[in-house]
C-alpha cells in the first residue's frame, strides 16, 4: 500500500473512532434527560398523591374536632343544663301549694315550659352525641329526629325507607346523620322551606340517603357568598366515607341532597379508628 | 483556526460579562473561566507566533482550567463532603501541576500530559456526580431551561474528547504515518462544540430559575 492509501486508512479508522465516541457521549445524554424526566414525573406524582392524603387527614382531623365538641356540647347539656331546669321546677312545684288560684296557674304554664325545654334539650342532646347512633342505627336516629323537628312545627317532613336495612358501620351511620343535620340545618336557617322529604334507599351495592326540600333554592353565585363552607364539608365528609354527594338546585325550585355510597367499597375512615368517644 | 477561536473566546466572554449581573454564582465563576480562556488564547497566538510551539500555554491552561471548573462545580454541590473534597482536590492539582511543571514534565520542551489527564478525569467525575445528583433531586422545570444540564454535558463532552485526543495523539505519533491536521481539527471541533454548550449555559442561567439540588433533604 502506499504511504496515501495507509494515510487514508488510517484517517477513515480516526473518522469512525470519533464518531463511535460522540455517538456513546450523546447516547449518554439522551438517556439521562429521558431518566431525568421519568423521575420529575414521578416527583410530580408522589407530591400530588401526598399533598391529597396530607388534605384528607387534615379534613378527617376537622371532623374528629367539630365530633368531639358536639360530643361535649351534649354532655354539658345533659349534665348541667337539664339538671339545673330539673331543680327550677322542683323549686316551682314548692312553690304552687302555697300560692293563690291566679298565681297556680301562672306557676303551672311555668313548669309546663320548664318541663318541655328539659325534653328538648335531653333530645338537643341525644341528636348531638353519637351514643345514639351507635346503639339505635342511622335510620331510627333519624326517625327520632324527624318525630322532634316535627313537633317542633318549624317544618313538616317526611321519612320513606326503601330496601331491605342493614348496617353501614358506625362511622359511616355518623357521618351520614352529620352530613344529614347539616342539610337541615340549612334548610331550616336559609331556605324558608314547609315541606321535607328524607329518603334511605338500601340495595345490597348501594345506599342512598336523599334529603329535598321546596324551599328558596339557590344558585352557584349565592354559593359562593353564603353557602360555600356548608356545602363542601357535605362533599369532603361523603368522600371520607367512600362515598359522593350531589346537590342540585336552582333559586324557587329547592335544594334536593343525595349521598350516594357502596357499602363494598373501602373509606377512609374505619370503624375502631381514631374516632373516640369522649365522653366515655 | 486560532484566529477563529480568539474570536469564539471574546464573544463568549462579552457574553458573560454582559449577563453577569443576573447569573448565579456559578455561572459568574464561569464567566471569569471565560476571560480566562480569552487571554490564554491570545498568549498562545502569541507564544505561537514568536516560538513556534505552545508549551507554556498549556502549563498555565491546564491547572487554570481545573481550578475555575472546580470552583464552579464547588458551588454546584450542596454536600459539605463533597465541597471539601472538590477544595482539596483544587489544591493538590496546582501543587502536582508547579511539581510537574519544573520538575517532571518541564515548561521548556515538554506539555502536561500527565496533568491533563488527570485533571480530564477529575472533571469527568465531577460531571459524572453532578448528573447522578441531578437525577436523585429533580427540579421541577424542563431539563432544557436548566443551564447545569449544558454546563455538565459541555464538561463531560470537552474533557472525554480530549482524553481520547491526548490518548490518540501518543498512539498516532507511535504507529501511524498521517496527516496531524486531522488530528487538529477534531481538537478544534470539540473546542467550538465545548464554547456553544457554554455559551447556551450561560444564557439559560437566571437568578429566578436557578434550582440545583432544591430537594429538601440535600442540605448537607
Amino acid at each position: 500500500m502506499s504511504i496515501l492509501e495507509i494515510q487514508n486508512e488510517n484517517i477513515g479508522q480516526l473518522v469512525a473512532l470519533t464518531g463511535i465516541l460522540f455517538a456513546l457521549l450523546a447516547g449518554f445524554i439522551a438517556y439521562f434527560v429521558i431518566l431525568y424526566r421519568n423521575k420529575q414525573q414521578k416527583n410530580l406524582r408522589e407530591r400530588e398523591q401526598l399533598e391529597a392524603s396530607f388534605r384528607q387527614e387534615v379534613l378527617k382531623t376537622q371532623i374528629e374536632v367539630q365530633d368531639q365538641t358536639l360530643n361535649y356540647i351534649s354532655t354539658e347539656i345533659h349534665d348541667n343544663i337539664t339538671q339545673v331546669l330539673s331543680f327550677v321546677k322542683l323549686s316551682l312545684a314548692g312553690l304552687v301549694s302555697s300560692a293563690d288560684a291566679e298565681k297556680k296557674a301562672k306557676i303551672t304554664e311555668v313548669r309546663e315550659l320548664v318541663a318541655q325545654t328539659i325534653t328538648d334539650l335531653r333530645d338537643l342532646s341525644k341528636s348531638l352525641s353519637f351514643e345514639q347512633i351507635s346503639s339505635l342505627g342511622l335510620a331510627k336516629t333519624i326517625e327520632r329526629e324527624v318525630e322532634r323537628i316535627n313537633k317542633s312545627g318549624l317544618l313538616e317532613v317526611r321519612l320513606d325507607r326503601e330496601g331491605k336495612e342493614y348496617p353501614l358501620g358506625q362511622q359511616r351511620e355518623l357521618v351520614l346523620f352529620r352530613i344529614f343535620q347539616e342539610t337541615l340545618n340549612n334548610t331550616l336557617k336559609h331556605a324558608g322551606a314547609k315541606h321535607m322529604k328524607i329518603v334511605l334507599h338500601y340495595q345490597a351495592d348501594l345506599f342512598n340517603l336523599t334529603v329535598e326540600d321546596d324551599g328558596a333554592g339557590f344558585s352557584a353565585g349565592m354559593i359562593a357568598q353564603k353557602h360555600g363552607s356548608g356545602l363542601k364539608n357535605i362533599e369532603n365528609r361523603a368522600s371520607l366515607i367512600g362515598g359522593s354527594a350531589s346537590i342540585v338546585s336552582s333559586p324557587h325550585k329547592g335544594c334536593c341532597t343525595k349521598i350516594t355510597l357502596n357499602p363494598q367499597k373501602p373509606q377512609l375512615y374505619t370503624d375502631g379508628g381514631t374516632h373516640q368517644n369522649s365522653s366515655s | 483556526m486560532l484566529l477563529l477561536l480568539i474570536v469564539a473566546t471574546l464573544i463568549l466572554a462579552i457574553v458573560g460579562k454582559l449577563c453577569y449581573k443576573r447569573l448565579t454564582m456559578p455561572f459568574k465563576v464561569l464567566s471569569w473561566y471565560l476571560i480566562f480562556e480569552l487571554f490564554i488564547t491570545l498568549f498562545d497566538k502569541w507564544e505561537i507566533d514568536n516560538y513556534k510551539t505552545n508549551v507554556i500555554q498549556h502549563h498555565i491552561e491546564v491547572p487554570g482550567t481545573y481550578i475555575f471548573f472546580g470552583l464552579i462545580y464547588h458551588f454546584l454541590f450542596k454536600n459539605k463532603y463533597i465541597k471539601i473534597s472538590i477544595l482539596t482536590s483544587i489544591v493538590l492539582v496546582t501543587v502536582l501541576s508547579v511539581i510537574n511543571t519544573f520538575f517532571i514534565q518541564k515548561y521548556t520542551s515538554l506539555f502536561p500530559t500527565y496533568i491533563m489527564v488527570l485533571t480530564e478525569v477529575l472533571c469527568v467525575i465531577l460531571a459524572v456526580m453532578l448528573f447522578n445528583k441531578m437525577l436523585l433531586y429533580p427540579a421541577e422545570v424542563n431539563i432544557i431551561r436548566q443551564s447545569v444540564f449544558w454546563f455538565n454535558t459541555a464538561v463531560i463532552i470537552y474533557n472525554s474528547s480530549l482524553f481520547l485526543a491526548s490518548a490518540l495523539g501518543n498512539y498516532l505519533a507511535g504507529h501511524m504515518k498521517m496527516n496531524y491536521y486531522v488530528l487538529a481539527y477534531f481538537w478544534y471541533g470539540t473546542i467550538f462544540l465545548f464554547y456553544t454548550l457554554l455559551l447556551i449555559a450561560i444564557l439559560k442561567d437566571q437568578k429566578e430559575i436557578a434550582i440545583v439540588n432544591v430537594h429538601p433533604g440535600n442540605t448537607k
